[in-house]
């Protein structure tokens, strides 16, 4: 520094709360997401309006839902054992069990399996031929050699919810997002604040380092009062280690094969098409595999944790049967159907009085006109 | 021509829902507010402009509450600082921390190169966070007495309306602050 602070203190201190960034418009960012606590008075014809257009947009969200099922329904399932084995198909092979290092006797336990067999080496079967009869996965490549140990900890996919009472739920909304760190590839998935007074709620999903999860949780507990908590994890350990095995099988033919094509440059053009063509197809399995297995380690990285905070004195959510949504949109529509009749009615009666004048005059028009054609006639 | 609207009645005619009056609060007040939130942030430009939104959002909310009993100006400043203070509580020591800005949140601070050289930039910027650090270590209480007195455009009789304290408090609260960030920095000077 080449002036003491001292000497400036003064200046400096002011200059410590000078904007001197650019001129903002947050102001009219805010006017875009908050709304005044008393609204506007609306007609019935807006509220009406309104409500058909949240009838629809209800809609559109349940037609969403149930679609987003549908595609879930028939999606590789990243939860169930039985479908991941069912859509591996016969290529699954390992079971791992809660065991987290396999060695060679752990591998043993299936070699029973039709696709096993530890005591046989790959140089010990054609290869060629294998291949050339269409076989593309070979039972020597199907699990790793008794020599590679499968290393694997546990993986566990955590979620967490957590439903707060707070005060102010904004604040709380507001504190709960700065609670992750970018830093650490943490992030807010999705954020919503709606409603207004007690209705008001915020619903946060963030995605957190998995081992920064309890920490998270202790902070979120401070943000309000805890109504519920749930805690659930979902072990996918055999999941990765069948992934890793079929990435490593996979990428031990492409190698073969690379050899193969390399060392018998002699064999018969349609062979080495043949071979060509498999080697492409193991390259997207291994692509496939690559891109799974990362999706999977994103989700054990980094713990999902649902927060819904509430107003304190916010009314507890209904929970809605078919019954009574049947009931209850009757029961609406009846009031609406009332409420659209009583407008109607007073719409009439605001013609009609408040154009009582116009309805005079117009009166006396008539009365002058036909008088006027009475006497011309 | 029309004699300049109050506060008070900018803030009226915004409940009856005149929009454009908000724009001409903010036209008077945002700029400061900005200041003092990157002040009383440690310098973090993204998370004033997130104050002063959350600011400017209560007041949308909650104008028809104001009651009157002070300035609109005190009233809007006492949001800033508790809005301040909760994103402050909400983060954690070392990402708060000024020094360890990111490059797009250290704006703050920054004089324009246009006008000085980037020499007498950097040097400006060095003491800023020499003081920052300093005020930041006098504690919550000492350092928002000294951001208030110091901003520019708030009297200290609107400062301590603002912190809810009588006039002769802030002003001793002021010169024990004055008084031991002198010392803070010069120790700091000769070490």
């Amino acid at each position: 520094m080449t002036q003491p602070l001292d000497d400036n203190l003064e200046r400096e201190l002011a200059a410590l709360t000078q904007w001197q960034g650019r001129a903002t418009t947050r102001w009219w960012q805010a006017l875009k997401i908050a709304r005044p606590s008393k609204p506007h008075a609306e007609s019935l014809w807006q509220r009406v309006f309104s409500q058909k257009l949240s009838s629809v947009a209800m809609g559109s969200i349940a037609l969403g839902c149930i679609f987003l099922v549908a595609v879930i329904m028939n999606l590789p399932s990243l939860s169930s054992p039985r479908r991941a084995a069912k859509l591996a198909g016969d290529r699954v092979l390992v079971d791992p069990t809660e065991k987290l290092d396999l060695s060679a006797s752990d591998l043993k336990i299936i070699s029973g399996s039709p696709y096993f067999d530890a005591n046989e080496s790959s140089s010990s079967v054609d290869l060629w031929s294998v291949l050339r009869t269409g076989n593309t996965t070979p039972k020597q490549f199907i699990v790793p050699s008794t020599t590679e140990k499968v290393q694997a900890v546990r993986q566990v996919v955590r979620r967490a919810t957590i439903e707060l009472k707070s005060d102010d739920v904004r604040a709380a909304f507001l504190k709960a997002q700065h609670l992750i760190r970018p830093a650490d590839s943490e992030y807010v998935q999705n954020s919503a604040l709606t409603g207004s007074g007690k209705h008001e709620q915020a619903n946060l999903t963030l995605r957190v380092k998995a081992d920064r999860l309890s920490d998270v949780l202790n902070e979120l507990r401070e943000l309000g009062e805890v109504e519920s908590e749930r805690h659930d994890g979902q072990d996918v350990t055999s999941q990765v280690v069948d992934l890793e095995a079929r990435l490593q099988n996979e990428t031990r033919v492409e190698k073969e094969i690379l050899e193969l094509l390399e060392t018998r440059k002699d064999a018969p053009l349609k062979d080495i098409l043949d071979m060509r063509e498999k080697l492409r197809e193991v390259r997207n399995e291994i692509e496939r595999l690559t891109a799974h297995r990362q999706q999977l380690g994103k989700l054990v990285a980094l713990a999902t944790v649902l927060v819904i905070i509430r107003a304190d004195d916010a009314p507890e959510p209904e929970i809605t049967s078919l019954g009574n949504y049947f009931g209850e949109s009757v029961a609406e529509a009846w009031s609406g159907s009332l409420l659209f009749l009583v407008d109607t009615l007073a719409t009439m009666l605001r013609i009609i009085v408040g154009g009582l004048f116009f309805w005079v005059i117009l009166a006396v028009i008539v009365w002058g006109v036909r008088r006027y054609r009475k006497n011309a006639a | 021509m029309g004699s300049k609207k109050s506060d008070e009645e900018l803030l009226s005619a915004f409940i009856q829902g005149r929009r454009t009056a908000l724009g001409e609060l903010a036209q008077r007040h945002e700029l400061s507010l900005l200041g003092l939130a990157c002040g009383l942030l440690g310098g973090r430009t993204d998370l004033a402009g997130d104050a002063v939104q959350e600011t400017w959002v209560r007041v949308i909310r909650f104008g028809d509450r104001f009651n009157g009993r002070s300035s609109f100006k005190t009233w809007l400043y006492r949001i800033a600082i508790n809005q301040c203070r909760n994103i402050a509580s909400a983060m954690s020591s070392d990402q708060f921390s000024g020094s360890d800005l990111s490059p797009e949140t250290a704006a703050y601070g920054k004089t324009p190169a246009h006008q000085t050289a980037p020499e007498e930039a950097a040097q400006t910027e060095e003491r800023h966070a020499v003081l920052r650090r300093a005020v930041e270590r006098l504690g919550p209480d000492k350092s928002i007495v000294l951001l208030l007195c110091y901003h520019e455009g708030l009297t200290h009789q609107e400062a301590a309306e603002i912190l809810e304290i009588p006039v002769g408090t802030l002003k001793s609260r002021l010169n024990a602050a004055l008084n031991e960030l002198r010392d803070r920095l010069s120790s700091e000077m000769t070490t």
